[in-house]
């Protein structure tokens, strides 16, 4: 590998690496249809009875695109910190992603101000009857929590997650298009030494964030592994997502002869470990929690097995672990873009269902089946129409390919063997 | 030629060009030469001296094991209510050093590092011995030895049964047993063209012969090579989640149960960077004084030794990150009893093993954050010694202060080592160490074959001839 | 060498050419493969990336191998863990059913790996042919360095393109090349030294004796006393009936059974032991328990309970344990109770204390009755009750015959079984009768089981319908049968 001379390869950046204008008008009708689904979906869902439906399937279309978003925060420090020379040619996708987060933090406030106001429609927890000794519906656990969970420091760890993840996306990525003029060995070598506080922090405030935002649902429930539970969840989709957008990219003409079969194949194999990753500590979690069978704990798998969540508990089973990773096993799949990014999507909508059966179970404590309906149709579309307009405005007018970082020539001349 | 004595600081990042991985103008005959001369020359004093001192611990070891045997586990520190004490606490620390080696060769080969192919070697004969080493402790502490296979899947014949499948510790049993056999074949598929060129080198019949055995008649035919590559690829495929699966398992032995402190969920990936941060301190412990005593300064750099620094950084947080998770979540969980646990982990009386296992798996590897604390062997020696201690004192804090302080005060007990105990741990170093020196006397220590496949192609006469070079593009 | 080798006429099976750096044997193998020779091999060091493109070698297969392997290794250990676990011993362990899939996922997972790493090691082995320690290539000298720095492509004699002298050109034509070397086939016998076979053959036979042995010794039967090295717990302390024991106060090995307490397996419902229906429910169970668990403890002094023995039963001590629920039914009971009372002087006998509530008696013998249980029941009757009461109830027994024939002044005759009195009794009374005795005579609970003594009931039932009964209540079938007999 070392000894291959390698002759400099240089990419110039010209309407190659670019996005083709005719994604603008897609960012449009992305915007309006996202809007539009978004006010149909709080029309029906907070006219209902009762509002938690909204919230939590909100919160599950919110959670989704914002780990694609936390799974390129992941992606782009790493690069820097492993000094990785095969993914040079797709950092700025993964750097765009991440700037998405900013959008995903004005998303956010349609969560953050019911429970300013006092809603626990979503947070049992935010409901003050509980944590009063002398009312009826005092519970002893969320009084316990409740210097921990209540609604000011939810805010302020929401502030400083948004503010720690939108800081780091800035930094790469304002740096990463610096260099992208001046070539500037220097800023790879800044960025590296940035790295490993940014993915420290990363792991500290992805962590809790799964912990407020996802674990605090079921305030009873507890378990220490969360935090890589997510954390599987997302940079696998994060992996799925980016295959889907350079696929996209390439069927444009764009980034031909950059990204090759081998960074496919790289791609593919990230999916194929993170599919491992995610089933084992998936499988973790559930074997740890279902054999010591201590009733704090398994409340929340039996809640998932029960009225009709068993079925979606196999179908993860299935559909996120064993099918994509017998799928995407064989090198000759991952070679292959078009079967590779079919994968992809099935990944992602996997991920959907995950994360759907991490939150809609706590409507209603559990008793509901597992129903997908307007509601749930018209979130998904509403932010996910926003999520692509935004990252087609980041995107526009901006190389996608890092075209001075020093190590591209060796990511463009890579090989897999 | 290793005349010319180029001085690159290999440290130095440069993103343009990737550091050389073997300085000092090597080209392949010099590396086999390098490699090959640790076991062609004459044996020094100090690898007698050292074999010595092992073998006394060995047979201190031996010894021991035979009173135990011959007396019964009585004799070891083990009581009501901590059952389990120095054994499993041994098992632990050992199995844990034994991730490095295939970790090694596993993870960082799917990971296209390179770099791994000057430790690879090393490390993975670590391994084995480690592993050895912790397989004595479960072999032991059953008591009667003479029926260990019933931690087999073997019907027991006294009892007309079958091991029981739901037990944590039977998947021990297969997770061990299938690591040991896996690491063993794979270290050894490894070492085929190296012991290949030790019997194409060596003149002493009897060496000859082992080694023309050993290495099969490998030949270095490319098209074997095509099916050795493929296979060492499915090695790594196969040994990468082999080795996430065993301390998963050995943390389950722990995380199945309901005793406070030993159920967690973070568990599994918490006791898999532990392992593999304990091994790679084990490597850095090993590797820093063998580079030195066997001159391969050039094959196994500082950059290499920085690489290896900067992974006890990384698992070392993440370490601490599952000591606060374990922390938090106690609280956070609202169980008084893992509320206690915790507290009287850090408070109570083993306190002190506590703050040992803190400072040093989540204290001391923070001094790698500064570079020079990365680029000075002696320093980084220190700090590998610390993490072994601290890691053996992880698995002490974790299996004695829970079972000591458990649900009903009534119930609560000390556990106090006994001199067997004690003996038994420093043993095992004398066995791992027998091992080892035999290995570094015998066998190539260094994955010759691989370091070569990683060096620059020496120019070529065809690169001169302008017929040849129009043929090729 | 050549001409060394050529003194002795071996043959030539292929030509070899040398080279000192990887990119010459790469562009050589180029150059060989277009030249369109097939049978030809590369010899490096080090695994050389691109070879595999220049000498035209396929994908191997390895990998089918391996994947299939692996899957049987997983059914294998699924197999394992459903056939012993969950179908030839199926305990249930940790509250976990027998067959527990999530546990059984870490066996299932190692043995995969298990087989898949083996089958890369074995597929990989088999597929080089290897090992093969006999290798006409390890007669060439310079061939040495194969293995260290030198790079070698050699070209079969059996390739269809080979030609003795072309293809010699196009070795030494080759860019890069520094030798070129003629490999003969290995003149020595390919037949294995004898005393190689000896050896094995004689080491195998020695190998399998011991095994034969143990397995002989284990399965045959034999009169010498075995050999015993590691004893386990076939020799050891313990104690044994009627000796000593130095761990207890009293000094005695057997332990009596600790006042309150059932042994295991020797529950039996309550009803059926005592014949009376709890009226309290739950608690009283444990009374009634207690109740029974008394006679046993102190057997001997039955004596001392001049009164009926039925009066005693748990609504006594129910009634000072809980006097709130026992209030109610406290009250009614004297009334209902009190012909019986009365009645009871007309089989010439006073009952004692005949203000004593009388308990609340099964009516009809909690047991199935069948021809078994009737059988059982004569037979019982027979051997204890028929000795005072007679083999059909009359009362008139031997020792009952014999007693009146000696005048013997205490004697109280047995009851007549057949009085109007005992025909009306409910069942449970009269298996409590059984159980603890009445007047003089002794209680049979601690010699008859209690089924038997159920059984005794029915059959006492079975004898007085002999007198009551009518010839309509007899089967059809039955009565056949009887007709036919009597004829």
């Amino acid at each position: 590998m070392g000894g291959h001379h390698k002759p400099t390869i240089t990419v110039t950046d010209d309407e190659s690496i670019r996005l083709n204008p005719a994604w603008q008008s897609v960012r449009l009708v992305a915007m309006a249809v996202g809007v539009l689904a978004l006010l149909l979906a709080m029309g029906i869902g907070l006219t209902q009875e009762s509002s938690s439906y909204f919230f939590h399937s909100y919160l599950t279309s919110f959670v989704y695109f914002l780990s694609i978003s936390l799974g390129a925060l992941f992606f782009v420090p790493i690069h820097f910190l492993t000094r990785a020379g095969w993914s040079v040619v797709v950092r700025r996708v993964a750097e765009l992603l991440s700037q998405n987060l900013i959008p995903m933090a004005i998303l956010f406030l349609v969560i953050l101000f019911p429970v300013l106001l006092g809603s626990h429609t979503l947070f049992e927890w935010n409901d003050p009857a509980k944590w009063d000794v002398g009312s009826p519906e005092y519970d002893q656990l969320i009084a316990h929590k409740s210097g921990y969970l209540n609604s000011i420091f939810f805010t302020i760890r929401a502030i400083v997650y948004f503010a720690t993840w939108i800081c780091i996306a800035r930094y790469f990525y304002l740096n990463s298009l610096e260099q992208d003029g001046n070539g500037d060995k220097q800023i790879t070598l800044k960025l590296q030494k940035w790295s490993s506080l940014a993915v420290v922090l990363f792991a500290l405030t992805v962590t809790f964030a799964s912990f407020d935002w996802l674990m605090s649902l079921d305030p009873h429930w507890f378990s220490t592994i969360f935090g890589v539970y997510f954390f599987a969840g997302s940079a696998l989709s994060f992996f799925a997502f980016m295959t889907v957008c350079i696929f996209l990219l390439q069927r444009d003409g764009k980034m031909a002869n950059i990204v090759t079969q081998e960074h496919y194949h790289d791609l593919g194999k990230y999916t194929f470990g993170f599919t491992l990753f995610w089933g084992y500590i998936a499988f973790s979690q559930f074997l740890l929690i279902w054999y010591a069978n201590i009733p704090e704990e398994t409340g929340w798998y039996l809640r998932r097995q029960e009225n009709g969540w068993a079925v979606v508990a196999i179908l993860l089973i299935f559909g996120h672990f064993f099918l994509p990773f017998f799928g995407v096993m064989s090198r000759h799949i991952r070679r292959n873009k078009y079967i590779l990014t079919g994968w992809a999507v099935f990944i992602l909508v996997m991920h959907y269902v995950d994360l759907y059966y991490i939150v809609m179970p706590q409507v209603a404590h559990g008793t509901a089946a597992p129903s997908f309906g307007l509601i749930d149709l018209c979130c998904i579309v509403g932010i996910g129409g926003l999520y692509i307009s935004s990252l087609i405005w980041f995107a526009t007018d901006k190389p996608l390919v890092p075209v001075k970082d020093p190590r591209l020539s060796e990511s463009l001349a890579l090989q897999n063997h | 030629m290793a005349t010319v004595n180029e001085v690159i600081d290999t440290t130095i990042d440069d993103p343009g060009n990737r550091t050389p991985l073997v300085i000092g103008g090597h080209d392949y005959g010099s590396i086999t030469r390098l490699v090959c001369g640790i076991n062609e020359s004459k044996t020094p004093i100090a690898w007698y001296i050292g074999m010595l001192m092992s073998l006394s611990l060995l047979g201190m070891l031996g010894g021991l094991v035979g009173y135990l045997i011959f007396t019964g586990v009585g004799v070891w520190g083990n009581n009501n209510p901590v059952y389990w004490g120095f054994p499993i606490v041994n098992f632990v620390f050992w199995v844990g050093i034994g991730h490095a080696g295939t970790l090694i060769s596993a993870i960082l080969f799917i990971f296209r590092q390179n770099w791994r192919t000057s430790i690879n070697r090393f490390a993975e004969a670590m391994t084995i011995f480690a592993v050895v080493c912790a397989g004595l402790f479960p072999g032991i502490h059953i008591g009667r030895v003479w029926v260990f296979y019933w931690l087999f899947p073997l019907p027991s014949l006294q009892l007309a049964m079958w091991p029981q499948f739901r037990s944590p510790l039977l998947w021990d049993v297969f997770a061990v047993s299938t690591y040991a056999t896996v690491s063993l074949i794979f270290w050894y598929t490894g070492m085929i063209p190296d012991l290949a060129t030790l019997r194409d080198r060596t003149d002493n019949k009897i060496l000859r012969i082992v080694y023309s055995v050993l290495s099969l008649g490998w030949t270095g035919s490319a098209r074997a090579w095509s099916r050795y590559e493929k296979a060492y690829t499915l090695f790594a495929a196969l040994a990468a989640p082999l080795v996430l699966s065993v301390h998963t398992i050995v943390s389950f032995d722990f995380a199945v149960s309901q005793l406070p402190g030993w159920h967690t969920t973070i568990f599994p990936p918490y006791f898999v960077a532990g392992a593999v941060f304990s091994g790679f301190g084990m490597v850095l412990t090993l590797m820093v004084p063998a580079r030195q005593w066997f001159g391969l300064k050039d094959v196994v750099t500082l950059r290499h030794l920085e690489n290896v620094c900067k992974i006890l950084l990384a698992t070392g947080s993440m370490v601490g990150y599952a000591y606060a998770m374990e922390f938090f979540i106690a609280w956070y969980g609202g169980n008084m009893y893992e509320g206690f646990a915790f507290i009287n982990r850090a408070f109570g009386p083993y306190w002190w093993a506590y703050w040992i296992m803190v400072s040093c798996n989540v204290i001391s590897p923070q001094l790698f954050w500064f570079k020079v604390c990365r680029t000075t062997p002696w320093l980084m020696f220190v700090i590998s010694i610390f993490v072994n201690i601290g890691m053996w004192f992880e698995r002490f804090v974790i299996t004695v202060t829970s079972l000591a302080r458990d649900f009903l005060p009534s119930s609560w007990g000390m556990f106090e080592p006994t001199w067997v105990d004690y003996g038994m741990l420093i043993g095992s170093f004398g066995l791992f160490f027998t091992l080892f020196l035999l290995f570094v006397r015998f066998g190539p220590i260094v994955a010759m074959a691989e370091v070569k496949s990683v060096m620059p192609h020496p120019h070529s006469p065809v690169h001169d001839d302008p017929q040849a070079a129009a043929d090729h593009a | 060498m050549s001409e060394e080798a050529n003194n002795t006429e071996p043959k030539l099976i292929g030509l070899m050419a040398q080279f000192d750096d990887p990119d010459s044997l790469l562009a050589a193998c180029e150059k060989v493969r277009k030249a369109g020779y097939t049978k030809t091999d590369a010899y490096t060091p080090f695994p050389l990336h691109g070879i595999d493109e220049a000498l035209g070698i396929k994908p191997t297969i390895l990998p089918w191998i391996v994947l299939t392997l692996g899957v049987m290794g997983g059914f294998a250990g699924l197999g394992l863990q459903y056939v012993t676990n969950a179908d030839w011993y199926p305990f249930i362990i940790s509250a976990k059913p027998v067959w527990s899939l999530p546990a059984n996922i870490p066996v299932i997972f190692e043995l995969v790996i298990l087989h898949s790493a083996i089958a890369v090691f074995i597929g990989m082995l088999f597929l080089n042919k290897l090992p093969t320690f006999s290798n006409p290539l390890f007669r060439v000298p310079e061939f040495a360095r194969a293995t260290d720095d030198k790079f070698f492509l050699t070209i079969d004699v059996n390739d269809d393109k080979y030609k003795p002298n072309k293809t010699r050109e196009l070795l030494d034509g080759l860019i890069g090349q520094t030798d070129v070397i003629e490999v003969f086939e290995d003149p020595s016998p390919a037949e294995l030294p004898k005393i190689i076979k000896f050896v094995g053959i004689a080491a195998t036979v020695v190998a399998v004796v011991p095994p034969i042995l143990l397995w002989r010794a284990y399965y045959q039967t034999s009169t010498v006393p075995r050999i015993n090295p590691i004893r386990d717990m076939d020799v050891q302390l313990r104690g044994d009936t009627q000796t000593i024991s130095p761990v207890f106060a009293d000094g005695r090995t057997m332990r009596p059974r600790i006042p309150g307490t059932v042994a295991r397996g020797e529950w039996v419902d309550p009803i059926m032991l005592t014949g009376i229906v709890p009226e309290i429910g739950g608690e009283q169970n444990v009374i009634f328990l207690q109740e029974e668990d008394t006679p046993e403890e102190g057997a001997d002094k039955p004596a001392e309970d001049e009164k009926p023995a039925e009066d005693k039963p748990a609504a006594e001590e129910a009634e000072g344990q809980q006097p709130m629920a026992d209030d109610a039914p406290a009250e009614d009971k004297p009334a209902e109770e009190a012909p019986a009372a009365e009645e009871k002087p007309a089989d010439g006998e006073a009952a004692a204390e005949p203000e004593e509530p009388e308990p609340n008696w099964v009516k009809i013998a909690p047991i199935s009755v069948t021809k078994a249980t009737l059988e059982r029941g004569r037979q019982r009757y027979n051997i204890y009750c028929s000795v005072c009461h007679g083999l059909a109830g009359d009362g008139d027994g031997l020792v009952s015959q014999r007693a009146l024939q000696l005048e013997q002044p205490t004697w109280i005759p047995p009851t007549n079984l057949h009085t109007d009195y005992l025909l009306t009794q409910p069942d449970g009374k009269l298996y409590n009768t059984i159980t603890h005795g009445i007047r003089k005579m002794k209680g049979y609970g601690d010699q008859i089981p209690a089924e038997d003594r159920w059984a005794i009931v029915t059959y006492v039932r079975a004898l007085q319908k002999t007198r009551t009964g009518t010839p309509e209540e007899i089967p059809a079938v039955e009565m056949k049968e009887l007709e036919i007999k009597g004829q």
